[in-house]
């Protein structure tokens, strides 16, 4: 039953730090931006919309493939030695995030190679359909791997270990954490926030961001320490 | 008669470097030209701000914000025409700069917009 509570609270807290991180708020304010100066308020919501979607579906198809995988490879979870080689990417990834997520400065630059960054502006400035948008949401999902993938995979192994019926309900609890974020802002521009509001926001608050997602990171590594790795032994 | 084909064959060994040297400023001067016009061309490609074309993304900007097109016309042409201005001043105007002009100069008529323009590449 413990075990259960400590793979539940795993992927809870891996679904929180993914929603930390911030590419695919900034690639949603691009795409809002571009399309509220072009469209009518409905077809933006649509391709919002579909960036959701498109982020949602790679998040949640990243999640089942990793789990699928590490099933196939351990027969089950992964052991002890390489959990252990995730702690410490664990706790070198929230070292990054402290020193070099964002770009110092007051902007709200990423660490994104600037040529990517210009790649995602402009896509999201081109976005016309909802196809496009879809692919937009998948693209911001997918550069952010760099972080993210150590992230799925220790979801994927802690969802490993749930039972069966409860497995795919917490791929779905990850995928709705991870997106929870975008879905907050595209309320928020429904209820009356401009980007304006919301970028304002992201520059105020971005150190404490900084923190909340290093120290998720390091509270990650410590909780994969404690009960996947110093627990099994 | 050695010492004076001695001379001679110094003269025109004199005269070959000569030749080579000038040869060489000649490939140099070249190659300077080359690179001066290019330089030239870009700072051409760059100084070109239409106004008409600031107005258009004021009002795109304006747009997005929610900013009646109306009210924002009002100050736009004006904010494009000094813009516009400023930049056909100068021989070499990178896109940042126009940018943080407009936000300069539109900070009179509307914070938001001049927010926009002043964060404009700094959002990833």
């Amino acid at each position: 039953m413990i075990m259960i509570r400590s793979d539940l609270f795993i992927v809870l807290l891996t679904g929180f730090v993914h929603a930390t991180l911030q590419l695919g708020i900034g690639a949603l304010l691009l795409l809002y931006h571009a399309s509220l100066g072009k469209h009518v308020k409905r077809k933006t919501r649509e391709l919002v919309t579909n960036y959701i979607f498109g982020n949602a579906f790679l998040t949640a198809l990243a999640v089942s493939a990793a789990s699928f995988i590490i099933f196939v490879i351990f027969q089950g979870q992964m052991n002890p030695a390489i959990l252990t080689i995730v702690v410490g990417i664990l706790v070198a990834l929230a070292i990054s995030v402290w020193a070099f997520y964002y770009k110092w400065g007051k902007s709200t630059e990423l660490w994104l190679p600037k040529s990517v960054a210009n790649f995602i502006n402009k896509r999201a400035e081109l976005t016309e359909s909802n196809t496009e948008s879809f692919a937009l949401g998948m693209l911001a999902c997918f550069a952010e791997a760099p972080f993210t993938m150590i992230l799925v995979i220790v979801a994927a192994n802690s969802i490993l270990a749930l039972p069966t019926g409860l497995q795919i309900l917490m791929v779905a609890i990850y995928t709705l954490l991870s997106v929870l974020p975008i879905i907050i802002m595209r309320v928020a521009v429904r209820k009356g926030q401009t980007i304006v509001d919301i970028q304002k926001w992201r520059l105020k608050n971005k150190n404490f961001l900084r923190v909340i997602s290093g120290l998720g990171f390091f509270v990650l590594a410590i909780f994969v320490l404690a009960f996947k790795v110093i627990g099994a032994v | 008669m050695f010492v004076s084909k001695a001379k001679a064959l110094k003269n025109k060994a004199k005269a070959i470097q000569k030749k080579a040297q000038t040869e060489r400023k000649i490939a140099q001067a070249t190659k300077d030209l080359a690179k001066a016009e290019k330089i030239k061309a870009r700072a051409i490609r760059n100084i070109a701000v239409s106004e008409s074309e600031l107005v258009k993304d004021i009002l795109r900007e304006a747009k997005s914000l929610g900013i009646e097109q109306d009210e924002a016309k009002i100050y736009v042409k004006i904010v494009a025409r000094k813009v516009s201005d400023w930049a056909n001043e100068r021989t070499e105007v990178t896109r940042r700069d126009i940018d943080g002009q407009i936000s300069k100069d539109i900070s009179k008529y509307n914070a938001d917009l001049a927010f926009i323009y002043k964060n404009r590449g700094k959002i990833i």
